[in-house]
């Protein structure tokens, strides 16, 4: 979805049906194999692995104490889905534009340049992580379980760094308080489709769907 | 020893690089310009970087370590005296050669980065390995410890040694000499014969060779000695 | 002239040191306060106590160009063109006043062809020239270059002198480690532990550290 207005707005009302309902996630989930590029999301796997691995632990407790996990499991996983989708499209500057459209050049730059510079830092945390692994492979330390704490320290450490670091560039770019702008978006019939599926999705999920048909009948 | 590369090719996207040869026991110097490959060298001869045509020999070389250019790559441990102990070091030694001690409870990601190159360097040099391989190992030094790591390099006899770097001024004594050019790891030859094939010879030895003073190595000693032979 | 005027700031203390115009030299071991001085001209950091004045004027009234050692590090966005355009979008310039602006600045230094393209998938080359250009796209006083030579070849490092030279920034401070360009500058200042040691051309700055791994490979040489 090329119009990051409409794809924000398409995933919060996808994710909303998701969770309200085990209909509304079935819908969601077939909304997602028809708009998105599912094998390039999948490939993103090991990125899910980790709210995977969470969200069945919840899921195991709500099933043990009252049910209803199963279709807890199923709704977040749609979600998490959704945001992959969202994760996946990104394009450099749009959440800055999307921003400055929203709130203006002052408050609205502000907000999207802190969005920018936070789904850099995302990306590089993935990369400092693959570093870590190849660091610990060269010295011959098994990473295991152990690792997890010493791992999350060191990454912590080094987007603290690299925060220090972008905020001297700032301060030496001139910055402020927001900057000019002039947001651009591209929309595209496929994009008006999808939109008008995800707020499909959303009216239905709070219809009384069951009540409809026998109102029919 | 030896590790033969037969018909090596990477590729990424428009860049490609080509490699055949054979390194055998000694120090290597490999050069090139930014952007020729010399990373991803290191990368595909330490066994990091699978995606190659050709092979890649490995005989009698059973343990492998390369420092990488930026030395945060190699940080985990929580600090300095952590860090030592994850690569089998006594930290007292190693701190102690690197004038690091009194910083031993200091989180690595807070020294300088002139503070970090050395006391990666003292770990990476600090055990014997088979092959070493060293990327761009001269970044981020000042010139007294350029010329210490230069001096601690030409010492090194065992295993053998790949230096890749496009450092300009100061080297260590080095037994064999390649270039990257036009895409392609090209073995110039032993010293001193392959300076007169090194495209991009620094400076200093090109006026020398000029002069008819061809230096036999290229450590700041045998340039100088170079400079002032009559 | 850039004047220092007993200047404090954690380990770095210089009681008085004057830089005229031109291209300025740091030099100095590991540790010495090398980058701490280039940030205080900077305006980054604020000293604790004494006076930093830039043609009369303290740094953070000043525009400053700044390049630090990793061109890769200095990146705030991902394209070519916004990447330039940031330090004037930052100071709220009109939108046609920036496309004007930074197409001359791209043009100038022979990268237009690169405006629509990644950064990250640049060449190390052509991420230095796209680090310069942003430092100079608001035309600034001073120009900082926290040794940014240590990541470049030689055919790299001439290529960016060039368009430094050509840029007519009245100030070029700059930290290296290679005592050779060093020895090409107007001035020169060696620091150690904080202080400046030594101070002036790099023939009297070079003469007071003689016999030193300083003193410039090739002078040693031809002398």
């Amino acid at each position: 979805m090329q119009d990051v207005r409409l794809r924000i707005g398409a995933a919060i009302v996808l994710s909303l049906a998701a969770f309200l309902s085990i209909t509304g996630a079935f819908l969601v989930f077939i909304w997602w194999l028809v708009f998105t590029k599912r094998l390039q999301i999948l490939k993103q796997f090991r990125l899910m692995v980790p709210l995977m691995v969470l969200m069945a632990f919840f899921s195991a407790i709500v099933e043990l104490t009252g049910g209803g996990g199963l279709s807890y499991f199923f709704r977040m996983l749609v979600i998490v889905l959704i945001g992959m989708w969202v994760y996946q499209e990104q394009q450099s500057k749009e959440f800055l534009e999307l921003a400055v459209w929203m709130f203006g050049d002052r408050a609205g730059f502000e907000l999207g340049l802190l969005a920018e510079m936070g789904m850099q830092s995302l990306n590089l945390l993935v990369a400092d992580f693959d570093r870590i692994r190849i660091a610990e492979k060269l010295k011959g330390i098994f990473w295991g379980v152990v690792s997890i704490v010493p791992t999350g320290l060191i990454l912590v450490h080094g987007a603290l760094s690299r925060a220090d670091a972008a905020a001297d560039i700032l301060a030496v770019r001139g910055y402020h308080n927001g900057g000019t702008l002039c947001p651009e978006f591209r929309t595209t019939g496929t994009d008006i489709i999808g939109s008008l599926a995800a707020a499909g999705i959303f009216i239905i999920t709070f219809l009384p769907v069951s009540e409809f048909f026998i109102l029919y009948r | 020893m030896k590790i033969t590369m037969d018909s090596v090719r990477a590729i990424r996207g428009e860049w490609s690089l080509s490699a055949r040869g054979t390194f055998s026991e000694g120090v290597h110097l490999i050069t090139g310009n930014i952007g020729s490959g010399k990373s991803t060298l290191a990368l595909l001869l330490s066994g990091l970087f699978s995606s190659f045509s050709g092979s890649i020999d490995m005989e009698g070389v059973t343990s492998v370590m390369v420092s990488f250019q930026f030395p945060e790559s190699h940080i985990t441990g929580l600090t300095l005296e952590e860090e030592c102990t994850s690569w089998g070091l006594d930290p007292f030694t190693v701190l102690s050669s690197v004038k690091l001690y009194g910083k031993k409870e200091l989180n690595p990601l807070k020294l300088s980065r002139g503070e970090l190159k050395r006391l990666n360097l003292a770990c990476v040099l600090g055990r014997q390995y088979d092959l070493l391989i060293l990327d761009e190992p001269f970044s981020s030094l000042d010139v007294q410890e350029k010329e210490r790591v230069c001096h601690d390099l030409s010492l090194r006899k065992k295993g053998i040694t790949i230096i890749i770097t496009h450092e300009q001024t100061l080297f260590p004594r080095v037994d064999h000499l390649w270039e990257i050019q036009n895409c392609e790891l090209r073995y110039l030859g032993g010293m001193p014969e392959a300076l007169g094939a090194w495209q991009h010879a620094p400076g200093i030895i090109k006026n020398l060779m000029a002069a008819g003073r061809t230096p036999y190595n290229i450590s700041p000693e045998d340039l100088l000695e170079a400079a002032c032979r009559t | 002239m850039i004047t220092i005027a007993n200047l404090r700031f954690g380990a770095v203390g210089i009681s008085s040191l004057a830089i005229g115009p031109g291209t300025t030299s740091i030099i100095g071991p590991n540790g010495s306060g090398k980058t701490t001085l280039l940030k205080i001209l900077a305006g980054i950091v604020l000293p604790e106590y004494g006076s930093v004045l830039i043609d009369g004027a303290p740094p953070r009234e000043i525009d400053t160009g700044w390049i630090n050692e990793f061109p890769d590090r200095n990146i705030l966005f991902e394209t070519v063109e916004d990447e330039i355009a940031s330090p004037l979008r930052f100071r709220h310039t009109k939108y046609k006043e920036i496309d004007s602006q930074v197409s001359l600045c791209m043009e100038t230094l022979g990268i237009t062809h690169l405006s629509k393209r990644q950064i990250r998938g640049l060449s190390g080359g052509e991420k230095v020239l796209v680090a310069l250009a942003t430092a100079l796209v608001h035309h600034p006083l001073v120009l900082i270059l926290d040794e940014c030579d240590s990541h470049l070849d030689a055919d790299m490092t001439g290529s960016a002198d060039l368009v430094i030279r050509k840029s007519d920034v009245p100030y070029i401070i700059c930290c290296t480690q290679d005592m050779e360009r060093a020895s090409c500058g107007d001035n020169l200042v060696y620091l150690e532990n904080g202080s400046v040691c030594f101070a002036g051309t790099p023939e009297s700055v070079f003469a007071s550290l003689a016999g030193t791994p300083y003193y410039p490979l090739s002078w040693k040489c031809s002398r």
